[in-house]
């Protein structure tokens, strides 16, 4: 007996744990024999097997050491020589076909040019694959092939992580039932798949059609089968096990769905321990007993245990990672099963945040010859695309650390999700940030889960924002608890404070409160004698009385004689009063009686007006109609450019989609070719969605910095185009500045002025917020919150004003050069003055008085929005109202005219050098008019210009009068096409790189670039059209060495047309710089 | 009497200190609960006007209840004031010059009560926006007067400059005079004079005070006198005050730094009209014949029964009602010594009488009186003026009135002009 120990202790273990057996291993494989012969004819009849079952119950061994034996046995003639292409659908299963072909084909040489190929030519024709396996082998008649597809499910199961995939799929089934359907040739195809997901084949008509024709449903074994199953191995091992170990096993495995890998698992483990035992200790007769079994925790423990020595084999921070990277290759699904979600190596390391090497680290501890947890199994290379997967489901089910990261995995994304909703509603300004508990719960779950984004991003898109939403949170929290901190210490020292003070005075009170009893016990004794000497002194004083009672009454008698002469007086007085209040009450009822008459005349007046206005509502509503009809016109004409404008649409997406890669030199391809192919396919130069893209692109490339324009660092509140692209901007923080606009690198000014001011022996701003300039380009008018009118020489800021206009006002609002020397300005009360200094020296200028023709055009009391000037019109927005006057003619406000009415209060005004009028609401919508200079009328063009969320607060056009730009509180600048009626409804180019408002907004004179003045301390520069950003990616590229061409993979995935074949992004540019 | 008097001080400090942080936790009204954080919105999203239209409807109908002011008045504390801000903000972006600079009165006298040292660059929202810093340095931010409570003691005693006796006064021996403690109580008001940094004040006050004094003496020999006077005053001192405080400073930055100075030493003078009350003396004697005894004529044993006795001094014209005093002292003010904006001075004062106290036509008039304390008791008025030490506690609250300064920073503004 001693030698059958022996001889078992030489070879390996028998059972093979949690992995399926292997081919080789056929000679220990047990139990199913009766049903191999089943599956083997359905291959025969036809051509295909779907061998399907619950999970754990083997089919994989099934195919293994049951059908594939014995198809290599001979099958169906005694000559029949069979090979066996293995596959799995994995990331790209028609890929996987091909690369099992070759490698059954070549063993050693084959190249992944030819995978390609191949690959390439099944994506185009599925129906190949017989084809191409016939060209690959040599012919001979008696060649069979099984193509063995394992885990079919995984076609399924990859379905979210493989999206761009979802096409393969199709090809693939496909390429299946092509192939199963040509029986005439030498492909044969078996396929296994988990029961639950054979449903999920419906979605597949042809698919169904073929599994329903050959399936087998493999059966569960039966006690007898299960107890051959265990005593097979051991004795193909010459091994011994008792049979009480033998029933102990088949009692525990009972009807579990898990129980063969779990028995598997088992038996592997007690082998091991048995011979392990044996060695230390050899005794005769000894066979693999209960309590072998016993000590490797029997089967409700094995794997546990098993999986925990692993575990602790870790460093601590390693076995954190450990949780980590099962966390992430695990999850529920919606019905609540625990299941595996194979990752690749580099995603799961992006998802734990840490490095390849580290978690190879810990998951080659999972996956040695003896554990084998984790896939892919320990012979194979791992690399970064390798799939890590748990070995067996039953795993999940089974160690119990695992079910606890799976839950914890499953709450944390729960939490996160919320949290992710919330920071959404807030974002819409439905919720409020987190507070107290919630704040808790989402900073506890940040430490516990140390999420990365490619975590984040697995379960929500919005990451970023929910992290900084939880940040954002936090730090108000901390706030709103340092100053409760501070309130709170703050009280505690006042109340001291009171306390010692209330004291102090106590014990003076106290001092003094004796101090004053002691002082009243000796007034009382005084009071005593006091009042001795009071009663004597009555006596004397009633006699007294009695005399001076006499004298009274001659008094009162003289007296009353008196009044009656008063009386007799203001009787008199009251008559001559009452007459003339009769006198004045008649005036006033005359007075009534005219005020009356006007305001029957006034109404006359206004229902006229009204009645003229409602003429003009009807003339708009038509033409609006008429527009409609031609623009549905045009729609039809561009419905045959089907092809262009679904290109069009793919290079906006691509565009889109750019802003989301993490990799700036991927980024900058995918947004440079959205720019390519929307340019060759007739897309428009303006174009929204690619300009955005060029943008980040960019500036991911060149960095933050590239268009900023340094030297403001408060609000830019005034901004002014000159001739050679200069422009010069007024703000809030005194800074008058000259810039010679350019992009590509940060900017600083030119020219500089800023005063210093105290006050108060306070330091004070002078906050600048006008600035007009005369036609020769040669005087700069500076006025705000300050009384006088500065003028500068515009050609040296630095030498300060040259003089200035005292305009007697406390702030000047808008101020326009209307000749050389004459300037026009309106103050704070509305009052509108013309400043005339031809022939005045600039030291003299404070001297100067406005001309005659000032007046106010506003009343006192009321708002005046904005002022915009135009040749000889003045035009001013009150309230909703736009008002247009000559200032040239008029005196008085009483000539201004309506031009429109807005929906609601006018906050911007600009004119175009051509007449266009553009007219901004606190709503966030623009009115573009034609003014006629002559009639003062106006006529709108095109259609109301909507987008924007919030005020519109500065307004400027395009030297040409085609282009609009329009600066709004929301944050953003919109460039609007206006340069044709139709050209309304194109969407704008929007600026969103701003952090605050915008305050103001400015072409260059070249009309190529919009400068925008925020509140934040980025004020920067923007090309009106993309072209610019094309330009400068493709040489930054090349100038940083990086690649200038998208590989294949990026290709596919992210152009992705068919009409479209690759080539480098930077083809313009290279062929533009190529002599 | 003054014990009542001190009582009622405490009870008013108390109210003052305490009070007047708890009253605006009243009425809390649901519609309003999320007005905060919509003006906050409001201020992200760059939605100013629709709220600061309301706010300026608000303002021009100060008879009307609006669902604004409502609002506005059921927050407390930081967060009115926070509100406040949002409020002129909006109405300086809208251009509502009249209507910010209303609502940013409002907000100052607020604000510098609970936070006396407040600087528009602390807080939000208020902390980047030029123009509302512009808009606060325009206005006044520093008290206008202060008001408040004193109280305290002092130990009087009069300095005599012609001594009067019924022995020979070349003789030598003295009046024993000893000094007793008193107390005072007022009303007190200052007008800071060197704005805003407020480095002097005048300082009126209305002090009622109670200031006694007493001797003994041998009366020829054998009568032993013990004199003790109580007198009563209504004070009016004004006073000149100048306090020792670290100046502002520009740095080399160019930058100015501010110091809060919390403690601040003083030192004051000034004069004080008196008014005198009331003044009393209680006389008494106990003769000692001893050796004189045997010889005498009416005598009966060595000693006699001691007397007493009461004399209201005011009454009988004995005291000038009118005084004069120079004062100097100094002390310490703990500024902003509270949460609410009061100041703690803690004061010493010498007061030098000028004028003599004793009406000297009364001093030998055949008045009852006179006769009695002369024949009686032996005692004659010297000539003396009253000196005084006093320490005392006093609480100020200040007020703000917060008005424009000037229009905007235009005068004085050293703008330097191009060269001809």
């Amino acid at each position: 007996m001693q030698t059958a120990v022996d001889s078992a202790l030489s070879k390996q273990n028998p059972f093979p744990g949690l992995r399926p057996f292997r081919e080789e291993e056929s000679h220990l494989y047990f139990g199913r024999s009766r049903q191999i012969e089943e599956v083997v004819s359905k291959i025969k009849e036809n051509h295909f097997v779907a061998i399907v079952g619950i999970s754990g119950i083997g089919k994989s061994s099934f195919v293994n050491c049951g059908i594939l034996p014995r198809l290599r046995s001979g099958f169906p003639e005694p000559d029949s020589r069979w090979t066996v292409l293995k596959s799995r659908p994995g990331d790209s299963p028609v890929k996987n076909v091909v690369r099992s072909v070759c490698k059954a084909a070549y063993p050693k040489d084959f190249s992944e040019n030819e995978i390609e190929t191949y690959y390439q030519r099944l994506l185009e024709a599925p129906g190949e694959l017989g084809q191409i396996v016939a060209e690959i082998f040599p012919q001979d008649p008696n060649q069979h092939f099984l193509l063995y597809i394992d885990q079919f499910e995984e076609l399924y199961r990859f379905e979210d992580i493989n999206v761009e995939n979802q096409d393969e799929s199709e090809v693939f089934i496909r390429m299946l039932v092509n192939a199963a359907r040509q029986s005439h040739n030498a492909l044969h195809i078996a396929i296994t798949m988990r029961d639950d997901f054979v449903g999920k084949c419906s979605q597949f008509p042809e698919l169904t059609r073929l599994i329903n024709s050959s399936q087998f449903l493999i059966p569960y074994m039966t006690k007898d089968e299960i107890r051959e199953a265990i005593t097979g191995p051991v004795d193909a091992f010459d091994g011994q096990i008792s049979d009480d170990l033998v029933d102990a096993i088949l009692n525990d495995a009972g009807n579990k769905p898990d129980r063969l890998p779990v028995m598997q698992h088992a038996l592997m483990r007690t082998w091991d321990f048995w011979q392990k035992q044996y060695q230390i200790k050899p005794l005769d007769n000894q066979s693999m007993d209960l309590y072998h079994y016993e000590m490797i925790g029997t089967m409700s423990q094995a794997l546990s245990i098993h999986a925990g020595e692993a575990y602790k084999e870790l460093n601590p921070d390693n076995q954190t990672l450990c949780e980590r990277v099962f966390r992430a290759i695990t999850e529920i699904t919606e019905e609540g099963k625990k299941i595996r979600r194979p990752t690749s190596l580099e995603n799961l390391a992006y998802i734990v945040g840490r490095d390849n090497r580290e978690v190879a680290f810990v998951i080659n501890k999972f996956r040695t010859q003896d554990r084998g947890f984790l896939m892919p199994p320990p012979e194979v290379e791992m690399n970064e695309q390798s799939t890590i997967d748990i070995a067996h489901e039953s795993l999940i089910r089974i160690w119990d650390k695992l079910q606890i990261w799976v839950q914890d995995e499953e709450d944390s994304v729960k939490t996160y999700r919320r949290i992710a909703e919330d920071a959404e509603k807030h974002q819409l300004g439905r919720a409020s940030l987190l507070k107290e508990t919630n704040l808790g719960v989402a900073l506890e779950w940040m430490k516990l889960q140390q999420p990365t984004k490619a975590w984040g991003i697995r379960y929500h898109e919005d990451y970023d924002r929910t992290i900084e939403y939880i940040k954002f949170s936090k730090e108000e929290e901390e706030r709103e608890r340092r100053n409760e901190e501070e309130r709170r210490i703050r009280r505690r020292k006042q109340s001291r404070m009171v306390t010692i003070a209330i004291s102090i005075i106590a014990l003076f009170a106290g001092i003094f409160g004796y101090y004053a009893i002691l002082q009243s016990y000796y007034a009382e004794q005084q009071k005593k004698e006091a009042e001795m000497q009071k009663k004597e002194a009555e006596t004397q004083k009633e006699l007294a009385e009695l005399q001076a009672d006499s004298a009274k009454t001659a008094r009162f008698i003289a007296e009353a004689s008196a009044k009656e002469a008063l009386v007799a007086n203001a009787k008199a007085q009251r008559e001559a009063l009452n007459a003339k209040m009769e006198k004045n009450r008649a005036e006033q009822n005359a007075i009534k009686a005219r005020i009356k008459e006007k305001e029957a005349l006034d109404a006359n007046i206004i229902a006229q007006q009204e009645a003229d206005e409602a003429e003009l509502q009807k003339l708009i509503a038509q033409e609006k109609q008429i527009e409609a009809e031609l623009s549905k016109l045009e729609a039809i004409e561009a419905n045959n450019n089907a092809l262009r404008i679904s290109v069009l649409t793919k290079s906006r997406l691509m565009a889109k989609k750019s802003r989301e890669i993490e990799d700036p030199n991927l980024q900058a391809l995918v947004a440079q070719e959205a720019f390519n192919i929307h340019i060759e396919y007739q897309g428009s130069y303006e174009d929204p969605d690619v300009y955005s893209g060029l943008y980040y692109a960019v500036r991911e490339l060149k960095g933050n910095e590239f268009n900023h324009l340094v030297g403001h660092n408060s609000n830019i509140r005034a901004l002014i185009q000159a001739n050679n692209n200069r422009v010069f901007s007024g703000g809030s923080d005194g800074y008058v500045h000259t810039w010679s606009v350019d992009m590509g690198s940060a900017i600083a000014p030119i020219d500089s002025w800023h005063p210093e001011v105290t006050q108060n022996k306070q330091q004070q701003q002078l906050i600048h917020r006008s600035l007009a300039l005369n036609p020769s380009q040669n005087l700069l008018a500076v006025a705000g919150y300050y009384a006088p009118i500065l003028i500068f020489d515009a050609n040296n800021l630095k030498k300060g004003p040259l003089g200035y206009l005292d305009t007697k006002a406390s702030q000047v609002r808008y101020m326009s050069f209307v000749e050389d020397n004459k300037l026009l300005s309106v103050d704070d009360q509305g009052i509108l003055r013309v400043w005339d200094f031809q022939g005045t020296e600039a030291k003299s200028y404070k001297n100067l008085e406005p001309s005659n023709s000032s007046f106010a055009i506003v009343g006192n009391e009321e708002l005046l929005n904005r002022v915009a000037v135009w040749k000889n019109c003045l035009v001013f927005a009150q309230n909703n109202e736009v008002k247009i006057l000559n200032y040239n003619q008029a005196s008085s406000v009483a000539g201004a005219r309506s031009v429109f009415s807005d929906v609601d209060e006018v906050r911007a005004l600009a004119f175009s050098e051509d007449g266009k009028l553009a007219i901004g609401n606190v709503k966030g919508e623009v009115n573009v008019f034609k003014i006629n200079p002559s009639s003062l009328t106006a006529q709108a063009l095109g259609v109301t210009l909507r987008g924007h969320r919030s005020r519109i607060q500065s307004l400027a056009f395009s030297p040409n009068g085609n282009l609009l730009a329009t600066g709004s509180y929301d944050k953003t600048v919109r460039i609007w096409d206006v340069s044709t009626k139709k050209s309304y409804d194109s969407p704008p180019i929007v600026l969103d790189d701003h952090k605050d408002f915008i305050w103001s907004v400015v072409f260059t004179s070249d009309g190529q670039h919009v400068l925008a003045g925020t509140r934040d301390k980025q004020f920067r520069v923007w090309p009106v059209n993309f072209k610019e950003f094309g330009n400068m990616i493709c040489s930054e590229l090349v100038k940083n060495g990086m690649r200038t061409e998208m590989n294949t993979k990026e290709w596919a995935r992210f152009v992705g047309i068919e009409a479209l074949k690759r080539q480098s992004s930077c083809r313009q540019v290279i062929s533009a710089n190529t002599p | 009497m003054s014990f009542h008097f001190f009582t009622r001080f405490c009870t008013l400090l108390f109210v003052c200190l305490f009070l007047g942080n708890t009253h605006a936790a009243w009425g809390q009204s649901n519609e309003c609960e999320g007005f905060l954080n919509q003006l906050r919105e409001a201020w992200r999203t760059g939605d100013v006007d629709e709220l600061g239209k309301e706010s300026r409807k608000d303002l021009a109908n100060p008879g009307n209840q609006s669902q604004l002011r409502k609002c506005l008045a059921s927050l407390k504390g930081e967060d009115k004031l926070e509100a406040y801000a949002f409020l002129i903000i909006f109405h300086l972006y809208r251009d509502e010059n009249r209507q910010a600079e209303s609502r940013m009165k409002d907000f100052m006298k607020k604000r510098l009560q609970s936070n006396p040292d407040y600087s528009p660059k602390d807080n939000a929202p208020e902390r980047d926006v030029v123009e509302f810093e512009d808009l606060y340095n325009s206005l006044r931010s520093w008290p206008i007067y202060y008001y408040g409570l004193k109280g305290g003691g002092n130990y009087s005693g009069p300095r005599v400059t012609e001594e009067f006796r019924v022995d020979n006064t070349a003789a030598g021996a003295s009046r024993d005079y000893k000094a007793e403690p008193g107390i005072e109580i007022g009303l007190v008001a200052e007008i800071p004079i060197i704005k805003p940094a407020f480095k002097a004040s005048i300082v009126g006050e209305l002090i009622y005070s109670r200031q006694s004094y007493s001797f003994d003496d041998n009366v020829l020999g054998f009568a032993n006198l013990k004199f003790d006077e109580t007198q009563e005053w209504i004070n009016l001192p004004l006073l000149f005050r100048y306090h020792f405080r670290r100046n502002s400073r520009r740095l080399a930055s160019g930058e100015i730094q501010n110091f809060k100075n919390k403690f601040q030493p003083f030192l004051q003078a000034g004069v004080s009209l008196q008014y005198l009350l009331r003044a009393e003396a209680d006389l008494s004697r106990s003769d000692d014949l001893g050796s004189l005894g045997g010889g005498s004529e009416g005598g009966g044993g060595t000693t006699r029964d001691p007397i007493n006795g009461s004399f209201k001094l005011t009454q009988s014209n004995q005291r000038n009602p009118f005084n004069v005093s120079a004062i100097i002292g100094g002390g310490v003010r703990l500024k902003n010594f509270v949460k609410s904006g009061g100041d703690l001075l803690l004061e010493g004062r010498f007061h030098y009488a000028i004028l003599d106290v004793v009406n000297g036509d009364e001093r030998f008039s055949s008045a009852e009186n006179q006769q009695r304390m002369l024949y009686d008791f032996g005692y004659i008025d010297s000539n003396f003026k009253m000196t005084s030490v006093s320490i005392s506690l006093t609480y100020l609250l200040p007020v703000y009135k917060p008005v424009r300064l000037y229009d905007g920073p235009v005068k004085g503004i050293p703008i330097r002009f191009g060269e001809d």
